[in-house]
């Protein structure tokens, strides 16, 4: 026993002087951060606001949804924890924390959800200021022609009708066009904005072609996003189902050790094991689930 | 009776270090030569590329991943003093032990650089098509300065050299062959070729050339987007294998540790 300790302990100092070995300040990890900065758009809104805009979308769950939830992670935790540990007090315990996770599972939901809306609208802006443009030769004027068309939702219709309001009060466009990038940092609005900008300041120039090549590089980035996410959401699928089999390999050592198996659950750190799997399990489950509705890949 | 040794040695090299009777700094200093030879070739260029604004001793660097060898060598003979069943094969693991804590430096800064790289080869075309959007209605070394401020952080520096050397009067393809340099990914090289001889059009060509190379930032851009997605689902596949080994693995110990209790009974 003191062996292992000792192993341990050598084990432990050694991660020590690895760990410390990378101190100074870490140039990669600012440029890492940098390249990463499409992963989130959204963190500027309350989670209260994005649950209120997915309830007026009508993708909220309702009791029903979670009725049902509730009943199978509890009931599937419940009887696993039963199943594998033979114990009414670890059936509730383990019910009980399954249950107290759907209010998390439904907060990634929601952001997941709330990202492909901004993201969608924000298509939708880009795309119909551009064909407005066409007709209308003036940005404020294709800004009030898509406010007024009614194509957009709020938080973007009402950010937009912000940027009418400024670009009036300044009698520039600058101004407008900040605040809508700093709300919404993405490259498609960044690159029109800096188009419309120059249309704006520096005149002349027949800018249709223009126009048209970044209507068509919105069309070709829409389609990836969207092909991208049925790819994730078939992916995501499998991996819950791989996810929830492999919390079944505890229940086929059940079936090879028989009668043994309820020998071994008394020895304290057998049982500790059994519940550091399925811990473990969960963690990776939940890990998986976090990544792919977190990053959606918008840009 | 090892652990009496282990503990009076520890004791006794403190008293040592404490009273400066033997110098840890000094030895590290002396031997670090006989370790020269196994410096790797690009260590300086990666730790200059590492602490590029910081101001940091090579040589103290060096020294610290030869301090920190000997140390996990002299622990892991401790370790192995320990042990119930001595042979000379954990000798030799405590070499290897002490090999990859050494390499382990190298090993991170070089994976850092491959990040570093994939990172400039994924932001590249998205930098491309802010420029090309700028060359629109400016001279190209207007636009090059005009983009500096919206350019993604990691081209900044570069771009900042590139403008300095235009202004300076450099009219030539080098500074962009520098950038390109600079920022060796699959496309800079091309990419800056390209956006030299834009520089070089007459204004009455220079529509179509920009509709040209807008057309091919634009092909980068799809590329890149598309890498970035394989990725992310490459991760995905990643967490899905390190969920089966973590758990296969515990369950394979758990079958194991069964076996070994039925065997006892």
């Amino acid at each position: 026993m003191i062996s292992i300790i000792f192993i341990l302990i050598g084990v432990i100092a050694i991660f020590i002087f690895l760990y410390r070995n990378n101190d100074g300040k870490n140039v990669y990890k600012e440029l890492t951060r940098d390249s990463n900065s499409t992963i989130s758009k959204i963190e500027a809104y309350t989670y209260k606001g994005i649950k209120k805009k997915i309830k007026e979308l009508g993708q909220n769950y309702k009791l029903k949804n979670y009725l049902i939830q509730i009943v199978l992670f509890g009931g599937a935790a419940g009887g696993m924890g039963y199943l594998y540990f033979y114990s009414i007090t670890v059936a509730v315990i383990y019910a009980l924390i399954a249950i107290a996770f759907i209010p998390y599972l439904e907060y990634l939901r929601c952001k997941r959800l709330f990202s492909e809306f901004i993201f969608e609208q924000v298509q939708t802006y880009t795309t119909n200021i551009i064909l407005d443009f066409q007709t209308s030769q003036s940005f404020v004027k294709s800004l009030e022609g898509v406010y007024e068309s009614g194509v957009l939702d709020d938080p973007v219709k009402s950010d937009v009708k912000v940027m009418i309001d400024l670009a009036y009060k300044n009698g520039t466009i600058n101004e407008s066009l900040d605040y809508f990038q700093k709300k919404y940092d993405y490259y498609m609005v960044k690159n029109m904005h800096q188009l419309f900008l120059q249309i704006t300041n520096e005149g002349a120039k027949d800018s249709s072609r223009s126009l048209e090549n970044m209507s068509l590089d919105i069309d070709m980035l829409v389609e990836s996003v969207y092909r991208d996410r049925i790819d994730r959401a078939n992916f995501h699928k499998k991996f819950l189902r791989f996810g929830i089999m492999l919390y079944g390999m505890i229940a086929l050592i059940q079936l090879l050790l028989q009668d043994t198996y309820k020998q071994i659950l008394d020895i304290w750190y057998m049982q500790l094991l059994i519940h550091l799997l399925v811990v473990m399990n969960t963690y990776f489950l939940l890990n998986g689930n976090k990544y792919y509705n977190e990053n959606v890949g918008a840009e | 009776m090892e652990i009496v040794f282990i503990l009076v040695t520890g004791i006794l090299i403190f008293i040592f270090i404490y009273n400066k009777t033997f110098n840890g700094k000094l030895f590290i200093k002396e031997v670090t030569p006989f370790f020269k030879a196994l410096t790797e070739d690009d260590y300086d260029f990666l730790i200059r590329l590492r602490y590029e604004d910081e101001d940091v001793n090579f040589q103290e660097l060096y020294e610290k991943r030869i301090r920190n060898s000997v140390i996990s060598f002299v622990i892991g003979l401790f370790v192995i003093l320990l042990l119930p069943a001595k042979m000379y094969a954990f000798v030799v693991l405590d070499f290897v032990l002490a090999y990859f804590v050494f390499k382990y430096p190298y090993i991170k800064l070089k994976s850092l650089y491959k990040r570093y790289l994939h990172m400039i080869d994924m932001l590249l075309p998205y930098y491309l098509k802010g420029l090309e959007i700028l060359v629109q209605h400016y001279t190209v070394p207007v636009a090059l300065s005009k983009s500096i401020t919206s350019a993604p952080k990691v081209f900044r520096k570069g771009l900042l050299k590139i403008v300095a050397k235009i202004d300076a009067g450099d009219s030539t393809i080098q500074p962009y062959i520098d950038f390109a340099n600079e920022y060796p990914v699959r496309d800079s090289m091309r990419m800056m070729r390209l956006l030299y001889r834009l520089s070089l059009g007459s204004q009455e060509n220079k529509q179509e050339q920009v509709m040209a190379f807008s057309r091919m930032v634009s092909t980068l851009q799809n590329k890149a987007r598309e890498l970035k997605y394989q990725n992310r689902l490459d991760r995905m596949e990643k967490k899905t294998m390190v969920m089966l080994f973590a758990t296969g693995g515990g369950v394979m110990g758990l079958l194991f540790m069964s076996m070994m209790f039925m065997i006892q009974i």
